[in-house]
């Protein structure tokens, strides 16, 4: 018996029309507009919501210019990143030169030349400003120097090539000058690390005041959701406007936010060219690209859905009908 | 068609609103379901659009068994019913023809169809002139009417309706209860809880009672109008 009524009721079956393709098109084209009108309606409780958002948003990604911009610095601070080999008296100078000039046949080597006593005698009583000092020696205190430039600026590189060019015979004593190098990469890998819980936290951030506002939402619209249920609406029917507003949240959210850093940076690269200026480097923020623009305001988005998504499944299988 | 096979509902906390109910209305008929509140009209009416499901027995609605309907296919098969409520249900913030419109929208209509579709259901309704009124500046009486053409708008094969006569007066109750037996007129089968007798015995349809979750009495009372 049971089994007979199980067949008929497949066979009878329930009319189950999905929307075809031009009337999806249609209906979302529906969506779209009405819920770019929701926002006119009201302007105040959306544009709040896209700054709570921004604001979350914005705080991991101008840490993350920071730290793009940091590496930046490393990179053009390279130049200073260098080895000193200083040779034994007894080279002399044409020995020097020749050393060099193999040295910078080396692939790991950028640039390698060579300083003779008098050129670096010459050179440091220009930088530090003490030839009346310097005269008053009877003789050059100072050694031949060959300045090496490593390709690679990591520091176990630099470190290898140092100990390499360190062992060879001609080579008294070597120093590198790897401190600023490695100082910078702690400093970008702490930023690493905070960007990381940042965006998290402020991640989780987002996700949660969308699904406080998409909660609100559905509580607001309670009525309409019943009543259209009771009409024959599909759970994601009651569910698709929700998800416009999400994405409207999102990629507003997100606009702000780029607007946001953009702000900050204009702010900020006068005085930091300034300070740029006064270490003798030319130094300009780097700001946002458009791709990281896009990739911020498209998390935003896909948080956001997300977010939505989840909320008003959950509250919908809550709101059932109950008119009678 | 409807059909109840021994239909008992028993809601959380033990109280038994329906009690081994069983009932048949033919297509094309139209029922009074009558009985105090609280005698189960409302629970009848809820198990009929799927909002509740029996705790044992059968109901069967145009060949569907509800008890076993999975909750995915119930939006699809609630599209063939059309529901008046006491309180008619509007959207506030929509139009008249918006809130008309409604049943068209979630099932796709195309929007040539839905016009003519809301025109003609508030035609029959005698409201073509207000669709573009917001339901607060209409009178009670407009306001059930425009919940009665959201209902049929979808052109349902059943009509159901909860008190829809509970707030108006004894004139406009008389309208609405003559346009319920005009859909039936044109084959939709039609039920309708009140608790309005006297409305209910001028009209030639058979009366099903219920008193605290049974069915007391299935008794056609035509002939009393002229009588």
């Amino acid at each position: 018996m049971a089994k007979r009524n199980t067949n008929r009721l497949k066979k009878r079956g329930v009319r189950r029309r999905e929307f075809g393709g031009r009337t999806w098109l249609r209906h979302h084209r529906y969506l779209l507009r009405e819920s770019l009108g929701d926002i006119i309606r009201h302007p105040f409780a959306s544009a709040l919501t896209w700054l709570v958002i921004a604001v979350a948003l914005a705080l991991p990604a101008l840490l993350y210019v920071t730290q793009k911009n940091l590496d930046q610095l490393a990179g053009q601070w390279q130049e200073g990143a260098q080895v000193s080999l200083f040779l034994e008296d007894r080279v002399s100078v044409s020995d020097g030169e020749n050393l060099s000039r193999d040295l910078q046949r080396r692939p790991e080597v950028r640039d390698a030349w060579y300083l003779s006593r008098e050129d670096a005698l010459d050179e440091f009583a220009a930088w530090m400003d003490m030839a009346p000092v310097l005269s008053s020696l009877d003789n050059n205190p100072l050694p031949a120097t060959i300045i090496v430039i490593p390709v690679s600026q990591t520091r176990t590189d630099i470190e290898i090539l140092g100990e390499l060019l360190g062992s060879l015979p001609e080579v008294a004593d070597m120093q590198m000058d790897i401190e600023w190098v490695q100082r910078l990469e702690r400093i970008s890998e702490v930023l690493q690390r905070s960007l990381l819980a940042l965006s998290g936290v402020l991640g989780l951030t987002v996700v949660l005041v969308i699904g406080n506002t998409m909660r609100m939402a559905t509580e607001a619209r309670r009525d309409e959701i019943q009543v259209i249920k009771l009409v024959g609406a599909t759970q994601s029917f009651v569910r698709r406007p929700f998800l416009y507003m999400g994405v409207w949240y999102g990629l507003f959210g997100g606009l702000v936010a780029c607007g946001l850093i953009w702000a900050s940076l204009a702010l900020l690269s006068g005085p930091v060219s300034a300070l740029a200026d006064s270490y003798g480097t030319a130094l300009g923020l780097r700001p946002l690209t458009w791709t990281e623009g896009a990739t911020l305001v498209g998390v935003a988005i896909l948080l956001s859905v997300i977010s939505t998504w989840l909320t008003v499944s959950r509250r919908l299988a809550q709101i059932e009908p109950n008119p009678l | 068609m409807i059909i109840l096979d021994q239909t008992t509902k028993r809601y959380q906390g033990g109280h038994e609103a329906l009690r081994s109910v069983s009932l048949q209305v033919e297509k094309g008929e139209m029922v009074f379901l009558t009985g105090h509140s609280g005698a189960g009209k409302s629970t009848l009416l809820k198990l009929i659009t799927r909002i509740e499901v029996p705790t044992s027995g059968q109901i069967r609605v145009n060949g569907h068994l509800l008890n076993r309907m999975p909750k995915r296919q119930v939006p699809f098969y609630r599209r063939d019913i059309g529901m008046v409520f006491q309180n008619h249900q509007l959207l506030m913030d929509r139009t008249v023809f918006d809130n008309v419109a409604l049943p068209l929208r979630v099932s796709g209509a195309h929007p040539d169809d839905m016009q003519r579709r809301v025109r003609a259901a508030l035609d029959k309704v005698g409201l073509l002139k207000r669709e573009k009124y917001y339901p607060q500046m209409l009178s009670g009486g407009e306001q059930q009417r425009v919940g009665i053409a959201r209902a049929v708008v979808n052109r349902p094969t059943i009509l159901l309706a909860d008190e829809p006569t509970g707030n108006l007066d004894p004139l406009l109750s008389r309208e609405v209860m003559n346009l319920f037996a005009e859909f039936n007129r044109v084959g939709t089968t039609v039920m309708i809880a009140s608790h309005d007798l006297g409305l209910i015995a001028r009209m030639p349809y058979r009366v099903l009672t219920l008193r605290e979750g049974s069915l007391v009495r299935s008794s056609a009372i035509e002939g009393l109008r002229n009588g």
